[in-house]
Parts: structure tokens; C-alpha cells; sequence
């Protein structure tokens, strides 16, 4: 019993009340934990959400799926948008498995936005939780540049479940690392929006069009690839600012060294093979491509690594849903050529999956 | 013997407001509270109360604060009545 | 510092402590000097400008009652009450007007430079400023002669904001005869802190939310029924919005042994528009009841007969007009209070053949079909509460498509093209329907409702059994978790005012 009294101040408590509530949350939770760990239709309702971005649920959905069905995995695909529409595992795994008459188990972990920086925190924790024995991180320029800010940057850096996977416990980390409940309701976090019809319309057609392998198709071809960038443009305004005086980033290739120390893993950087039209963006396109190539190249080779180049890469205008994105034509011309290579590393001895 | 106060009151109230005259109002039924008597008919209440009786009911004490029966409101015309005599 | 904030908690909780540990003479020293602090994180400069109204009202007040030009003390109050809310409040009214003057003789201004804030909760204030002069004015109250009390009434961080609308006796009384809080106003206080705050961040926040930008300026784009929703929804936000944030304040407010006006009373569930304006914001319609709708109806009585026109539609009618004008000095404001106005002046034609029935005693089918109609009507007035008046026609021009039944039937077949706003157009067939996401909301605000109006008075929930405390607690508690998770906090819509 808790007694305090003073001159205007005369209370009891018991804390019965405080232990009955307890009691009954606890019951709730379990209930709500219950009701989330039924088997929903992966096609209709979102995937369980780690709060971040439904991108990265959707892929972690798939990839958890994957192991399952196939008992592991041996190759997983990260990078941004370039690689999530990039490089089909499927075409990987079926090049691979001709070429060498060895089964090879891909997913593609690309994610929207997630440049190098944010990057590296995330191979980390699905490398740690997954164990493949091979990464490839799909890189290009812009990942160098410490103007590049956009994307998941921000919210990676101060997302709760990332903190918590990476080693810095918050009890709310820890909350959504551990509840389904929590999880499915994270899923469903912008159901307080004016915009939430138009935002579940849209995951609804990312979990129909995102494959068991984690990649998807883009279905857009590019009008006209060689254009100049147009100044009154938006996006093209933002990207000709930010390139203009193009600079590799040291901070930038501390993340690159950070994906290439994945300890007793084999990492692959391979070079995106986007359009030279791509090249208009930056200041001085030929010295800019060179300094980020060479620093890229010595980068892998100090640490062990693998990088594989592009320039030897042909991809017709018709396989580009822009400068800088492959479509639904041109994804299977990287993937087969992606295989290729991974081929070439297996009868090297240089890979073993 | 001279109608009451509160047979007076209730007397108008049935006839005036609630157009009701076989009724006659039970001392303590309360009549604000119940919705009976609204902001309009306080008022004529009040300007009733102030005619026949002479004495002031305030606009701020219209309201189920200061009376709510005809026996309160009664007590209070009685009490002010003394006060000024 | 939004009051369902945990730094608002904190300043709470610091400022029970000091308030609860100090002998009895010091308390109101605390609160005033808490207030003070709570005010002055918002604006300093406002903290300022509202103390010096506070300072005016409090010196007209001890004039006033020294019995000498009474008339004149008591009209320079009213001027300068009026005159600094028009000053502050109004500033987007007149603002441009000056600065095209100004420009007009070759001066130039800033945008920045001619911006006038309004300090927060002045509006409330003016009102409980100029009651308390007329209160003086009339000696229904002695004059306070103490400046610290008449300050920590103006600016009593609980209150301070967005009312209740308080009488300085009431008030007065209560700082200085400092109440025991026991166990039992304990229960209520947070039961009252509880419940509004799962009405305000469970119920009106998320509606506040999901209400797409251009309901309420391009109404045209939606199908009737889809409008009719949202309207709806925006009905249930600002009643839970405000009538949540009063259960909190009065619980806070009940921790220091102080009790304020009870300020909602279940106002979807009246029966007639003189119980709505029983039921809804009920201090501020308590205050325009005692010093406009009452004087006014006095002085024409004693002109004309209770039949006369004038007597039936100038009192409701003005009063519910400077109810508009209180909320904004604009057109569709006025349009508002008109509408209430007009209500209850309809409402009152009946009454002068029709015998009398309490609403509780008339059928229950008349009850039934007087809530309703009192409720949609309502809802119909929120639109120019909320927009402006070309919008308002568009908007209820819109609604009356609903007794279009072709139109309607086209609207909700599953081809169906339907503007769901936002810029958002229907994909999948549910979005054809008004959205499930309103209904979700609007039930438990309206399971909460039917409790209230079953038990009026919140001390009931003392004779609850422990099981079904611990169980309405962990749900509530739960809930706040989970929309806390959603979305960021919406400012309460009454604190514009």
C-alpha cells in the first residue's frame, strides 16, 4: 500500500489496479501475437513491416520465403532501385546452373533508394541472419558522392529495428524485431493517411509484381535516352547541381570497405551498366568516371574482393527505362552476363557456393 | 386564501409556456434539468417572477445552478422578498 | 507543448510535486508561476501582451467597483477587450488592407514585417475577461484586488489554451481554498486524462489525418456519398478533437484539486438544437447565454410580446451570430452561427401552440427521429464552420446528389471511375465505398458516447469493478500505443482560437 498525504494530498494505492492492467495488456498482446501468426495471403495483405520502408518488407517477406523453400541461400543481390529491377536471379540461377551443372540459390535484395550508405548497414544485418557465402553490391557513381542524400539515407540512419539488428539495443527495436503483432501493424502504419487508398493500390501491385526472387520488372521504356538533361527539369535540375563538381567521397568508400569486410564472406561489386547519356550529369563525365572507377577497382582488389566491370557490356537503347535503370528487356542481358562472370569465378576456384 | 408562490408560478408555466393548463406542476419535478423549461421560457419566468413578485432573478442565475424545481425557485423569491422588506 | 505530449506530462507531474509539497498559502504561487512557464515556451512576447489585457481587465475591475462612472469603466473594458482580439485575432482581415495603404503612399513592407500573432488562448480569455466586468458591473462578484489571483485566472495553464470558459468567482474561490485531492478525485481525474486523451489521439487525430486535402475546397470531385462520409468523419473529429481535450485539461485541472467546467456533454445525442447548445462547448455557450442571448431577450420583452417576431428570431439568432464571428471574422463563420440560429428559431415556432414535452418524455420514435434530424443537421453546418462560403454551396449542392439514385448507383459500381481525393482515383472496388477506415473510428467514439449519456456524471467509474478498470485501462492505454506509432500529433483544431 502507497500512502502519500499532505496538506492537500490524501491517497492510497494498492497497486492492484496497476498489476490487473498489466495482466489484461499482456493477455491483449498475446491475443493480437496470436492473430498475427496466422497464415494471411502473402498476395493481399502487406508483408509484416519492420517500420522503415515496405520495400525492405516486401523483400525480407520474399527472402525469408526463399530460405525456406530452399533450405538457404547461397548469393544475395544488394543496391538500389538499379539492382531491385536489375538483375533477375532467376536467369542467375539457371545460366549458372548450365554452366556449371551446380545449383546456385539467388535473391535479389536490391531496395529503392538504398544507396551505398544505407547500404552497408542493411548487407550487414541479412548477412548476419542469413549466411550466404557470396554478395554482390551493384554500384555506379552517384553511390560516391556526398551530395548524393536522397533515399533511404536518413531513414535507415535513424531507424529503430536497424539500431537493434546492428548491435544498439532500444526496447522498441527490440519490440519489433520480436512481435508479429507488431510487425503487421507496422504494415499497415499510413492507414491514418488522405493518401492511404493510393498507397496500398501501389503495395498491392508491388507484392503481385515483386518475384519469389525478389526482383521486378520494369515494365517502362525510356523516350529519348540521349536528350540533354533539361535545366527547368526538377529532377534533372537536382542531379546536374549535385554532380556538377563530382568527387569521390572518402566517408563513401569507408562504406564500400565496410560491405567488402563481411567476415568469411566472398563479395562481388559489379559495375550497373547504365546508359553513357547517364554521364551527362556529372561536370567532367571522362575524368569523373575514371576517378571513380579506379578508386573502386583498387578499393575490391585491397580487400579481397571481386570487381566486375560493364564496360565490355553492350545494352540497346530499347533495354533502358531511363539513363540509369534497366528494364524488363534489358535485365535479362545484365543477369546472363552477371551469371557469366559468376561462372567464370566458380571455375577459377575464386567462388564455391 | 391567496394562491401560493409556487401555484402562481406553476399556473403560468401551464398556461403561458407549456400550453398545459389542466396540469399542475409537482413542487419538486424538476424543470430545467428535464428540458421542460428552456433559455426562451426562463426568461418569461424570470420577467413573470419580477412582476408579480418583485424580485430580480439575474441572467446568471437562469440555470439548474441556482433552481430547478418550483419549490427552489420559491425559496429563493421568499428569501429575497425578506431581504427586501 | 502539445498536452498529450510526454514533455507535457513531465511539466505536469514537476509542477503536482511542488504544488502538492507547499504549504497551503504558496499553491497558487506554483500554479501561477507553472502558468507563467507554460505560457512563456510558446511566446514570450505573448506572454507579454496577454498579461498587460490581463492587467487592464484586472484595473477596470477594481474601478468598476467603486460605484463612479461605472458606465465608462465599464465600456473602455469591453473596448479593450474587443479591440486586442480584433487587433491579434483578426489580423489576416484587415492586415492586407493596410499594406496596400501603405503601399499606396510609396511605403514598402516586409510580409514578415506586418505579421501580427495572435497569443495564444486570447479569445478565451476575452470572453472570461469581459464576464468577469459585467459580473462586477452588475455585483455579482466583489472585484479581485489581488493581481496574482486575477493573473492566474487569466492564464491557468490548463485552461489557458482552449477553455472551458471559467467565472472568475468560481475560479477565484477555488485557488484560494485549495481542495484535498484523495484517492477518489485521483480515480476521476485520470479516468477524465484517460478518456481524453483516447478521444483526441485515437479518435480525432487519425480522422483529422485520413480527411483528404480538397474535401473541403473542390467538393464537386467527390461522389455524394464519398463526401457524405467524409463529413461526417470531420463531424466526429472536431467533437472528439475538443471534447478530448477538455477531458484531459479537467483531469489535470482535478489533480490540483481545482475543477473546471464540464465543457461536452454527448452533444450527437440531442434531441433538438436547445439540447445540442446544452450538450456542446457548453461554457461558451453558457457565457453567450447569460451575456447576449438573456439581455437581449430581457430588453425585448419588456418592448414586445413573446409572439412578436423580433422576440422570437432576434435573440437566438444574434447570439449564435457572434458565435460565428467569436470563431472567425468571415463570412462563412457568420453563415455558421446563422444556420445555428435559424435552427432554434424553427425549433421554437411549435411551442407556442403545441403543449410542451421534456425530450425525454416525448415518444421514443420522436426521439429517435429529432436526434437524427438534429445530428445531420448539424453535421450539414460543420461544412462552412470548416470552408468558405463558394465551397459551402458546391459542397452541399454536392450532398444532394445523394437523392440521385442514378448517379448514385453509377458512383458505386465496381468500373465505377470515383475521385477519392488527395488526387487519388479508385483501383480496387472497396474504395467505391465510403471508407471503412471512418466507421473503424466513429463506433468506439460512439460506444464511448452512448456510456456518457448513460452516466453522466464520470464518478460512476468508481463503482466499476477493479477487472473492468484494469480492462477499459489496458485498451485504452494499447490504443494510444499503436496510433502513436501512426502518424504525428494534429494540432487541436479549437486552438486557433
Amino acid at each position: 500500500m502507497l500512502k502519500l498525504s499532505t496538506k492537500s494530498l490524501e491517497i492510497s494505492l494498492t497497486g492492484k489496479l496497476v498489476l490487473k492492467t498489466l495482466f489484461v495488456l499482456i493477455v491483449l498482446i498475446g491475443l493480437l501475437e496470436g492473430v498475427a501468426r496466422l497464415p494471411w495471403p502473402t498476395d493481399r495483405i502487406p508483408a509484416p513491416s519492420m517500420g522503415t520502408y515496405y520495400i525492405i518488407d516486401i523483400e525480407l517477406s520474399r527472402l525469408a520465403d526463399y530460405v525456406q523453400e530452399n533450405d538457404g541461400v547461397d548469393v544475395i543481390i544488394f543496391g538500389s532501385s538499379l539492382a531491385h529491377s536489375g538483375l533477375d536471379p532467376e536467369i542467375i540461377e539457371n545460366v549458372f546452373q548450365q554452366g556449371t551443372g551446380q545449383n546456385l540459390r539467388v535473391f535479389n535484395c536490391g531496395v529503392t533508394g538504398m544507396s551505398l550508405l544505407p547500404a552497408t548497414s542493411f548487407v550487414k544485418i541479412i548477412t548476419q541472419s542469413y549466411n550466404p557465402t557470396l554478395i554482390i553490391h551493384v554500384t555506379e557513381m552517384r553511390d560516391y558522392s556526398s551530395l548524393t542524400t536522397g533515399g533511404l539515407i536518413h531513414s535507415v540512419a535513424n531507424d529503430p529495428w536497424f539500431h537493434y539488428k546492428l548491435g544498439k539495443f532500444s526496447p522498441k527495436g527490440w519490440i519489433i524485431d520480436h512481435s508479429m503483432a507488431m510487425q503487421r501493424y507496422l504494415s499497415f502504419r499510413f492507414w491514418v493517411r488522405d493518401d492511404f487508398p493510393a498507397w496500398y493500390s501501389l503495395l498491392q501491385k508491388r507484392l503481385v509484381d515483386i518475384t519469389p526472387w525478389g526482383f521486378e520488372a520494369d515494365r517502362r521504356v525510356a523516350d529519348d535516352l540521349n536528350a540533354s538533361p533539361d535545366p527547368n527539369n526538377e529532377k534533372d535540375k537536382y542531379m546536374l547541381d549535385a554532380y556538377e563538381d563530382y568527387q569521390v567521397a572518402p566517408e563513401r568508400v569507408e562504406s564500400l570497405k565496410d560491405v567488402l569486410s563481411q567476415p568469411d564472406k566472398k563479395v562481388v561489386i559489379v559495375e550497373m551498366p547504365v546508359h553513357s547519356a547517364a554521364l551527362q550529369y556529372f561536370g567532367d563525365p571522362s575524368e569523373d568516371y575514371q576517378e571513380y572507377i579506379t578508386t573502386i577497382e583498387q578499393t575490391v582488389q585491397d580487400y579481397g574482393g571481386k570487381f566486375i566491370s560493364t564496360a565490355n557490356l553492350n545494352i540497346p537503347n530499347i533495354g533502358y527505362s531511363n539513363k540509369f535503370h534497366l528494364n524488363q528487356d534489358g535485365a535479362p542481358l545484365f543477369s546472363e552476363f552477371l551469371a557469366q562472370e559468376l561462372v567464370h569465378l566458380y571455375n577459377t576456384g575464386w567462388y564455391q557456393p | 386564501m391567496s394562491p401560493s408562490i409556487e401555484e402562481q408560478i406553476s399556473h403560468f408555466i401551464c398556461e403561458e409556456i407549456i400550453h398545459q393548463p389542466e396540469r399542475v406542476l409537482a413542487s419538486t419535478e424538476p424543470l430545467l434539468s428535464s428540458g421542460l423549461l428552456d433559455s426562451f421560457s426562463l426568461m418569461d419566468i424570470s420577467l413573470f417572477v419580477e412582476d408579480n413578485f418583485g424580485v430580480r432573478i439575474d441572467d446568471t442565475e437562469l440555470n439548474v445552478d441556482t433552481f430547478d424545481t418550483l419549490e427552489e425557485l420559491a425559496v429563493l423569491i421568499r428569501n429575497r422578498m425578506d431581504t427586501a422588506a | 507543448m502539445a498536452i498529450t505530449s510526454l514533455a507535457f506530462a513531465g511539466f505536469v507531474i514537476a509542477t503536482l510535486v511542488a504544488y502538492h509539497l507547499v504549504p497551503s498559502t504558496w499553491k497558487k504561487y506554483v500554479l501561477l508561476i507553472a502558468s507563467l512557464v507554460f505560457y512563456a515556451v510558446f511566446s514570450w512576447q505573448s506572454l507579454i501582451a496577454f498579461s498587460l489585457i490581463a492587467l487592464s481587465n484586472f484595473l477596470i475591475g477594481i474601478q468598476l467597483s467603486k460605484e463612479q462612472n461605472k458606465t465608462f469603466w465599464l465600456w473602455l473594458g469591453i473596448l479593450i477587450n474587443i479591440t486586442s482580439l480584433i487587433v491579434f485575432k483578426y489580423a489576416d482581415f484587415y492586415l492586407p488592407q493596410v499594406k496596400a495603404v501603405l503601399e499606396n503612399a510609396n511605403i514598402q513592407t516586409s510580409a514578415d514585417g506586418l505579421k501580427i500573432l495572435l497569443p495564444i488562448g486570447l479569445s478565451f480569455f476575452v470572453m472570461q475577461g469581459m464576464s468577469y466586468l459585467f459580473d462586477i458591473n452588475k455585483k455579482r462578484i466583489p472585484a479581485i484586488k489581488y493581481f496574482p489571483d486575477f493573473w492566474l485566472f487569466a492564464l491557468y495553464f490548463p485552461k489557458l489554451l482552449s477553455g472551458p470558459m471559467e467565472r472568475a468567482g468560481r475560479f477565484i474561490k477555488q485557488i484560494n481554498q485549495p481542495q484535498i485531492v484523495d484517492t477518489k478525485t485521483l480515480e476521476t481525474s485520470l479516468a477524465l486524462i484517460v478518456m481524453g486523451t483516447v478521444r483526441k489521439m485515437v479518435l480525432a487525430d487519425p480522422l483529422t489525418s485520413m480527411l483528404p486535402s480538397d474535401v473541403f475546397t473542390d467538393p464537386e470531385k467527390f461522389a455524394p456519398h464519398l463526401l457524405a462520409a467524409w463529413l461526417l468523419a470531420y463531424g466526429f473529429a472536431i467533437y472528439n478533437d475538443f471534447a478530448g481535450y477538455t477531458n484531459i485539461i479537467r483531469g489535470v485541472s482535478g489533480l490540483f484539486g481545482i475543477s473546471l467546467t464540464q465543457n461536452f456533454n454527448v452533444p450527437y445525442f440531442a434531441r433538438d438544437f436547445t439540447e445540442f447548445w446544452q450538450r456542446w462547448h457548453i461554457s461558451f455557450s453558457n457565457w453567450l447565454r447569460d451575456y447576449i442571448f438573456y439581455p437581449l431577450t430581457r430588453v425585448l420583452r419588456r418592448k414586445f410580446d413573446r409572439k412578436n417576431p423580433l422576440n422570437v428570431i432576434l435573440p437566438p439568432f444574434t447570439t449564435m451570430v457572434v458565435s460565428g464571428l467569436w470563431h472567425g471574422l468571415n463570412p462563412h463563420m457568420i453563415v455558421w452561427g446563422g444556420l445555428h440560429g435559424l435552427y432554434q428559431v424553427i425549433e421554437r415556432i411549435p411551442s407556442f401552440w403545441r403543449p410542451t414535452i421534456p425530450p425525454a418524455k416525448r415518444p421514443k420514435w420522436r426521439q429517435w427521429l429529432g436526434g437524427l434530424v438534429t445530428f445531420g443537421m448539424a453535421m450539414l453546418a460543420w461544412v462552412p464552420f470548416r470552408a468558405d462560403l463558394p465551397t459551402t454551396w458546391a459542397f452541399w449542392k454536392q450532398l444532394t446528389l445523394l437523392f440521385n439514385i442514378p448517379i448514385l448507383k453509377k458512383a458505386i459500381h465496381p468500373r465505377s471511375f470515383v475521385y477519392l481525393g488527395s488526387e487519388q482515383s479508385n483501383l480496387y472496388r472497396i474504395w467505391s465505398f465510403p471508407d471503412l477506415r471512418i466507421f473503424i473510428l466513429i463506433i468506439p467514439s460512439l460506444l464511448i458516447d452512448i456510456w456518457q449519456y448513460r452516466h453522466p456524471d464520470i464518478n460512476t467509474i468508481r463503482d466499476w469493478s477493479q477487472w473492468a478498470k484494469a480492462i477499459a485501462l489496458a485498451m485504452s492505454l494499447l490504443a494510444i500505443y499503436l496510433v502513436s506509432l501512426a502518424s504525428p500529433q494534429a494540432p487541436f483544431i479549437y486552438q486557433g482560437f
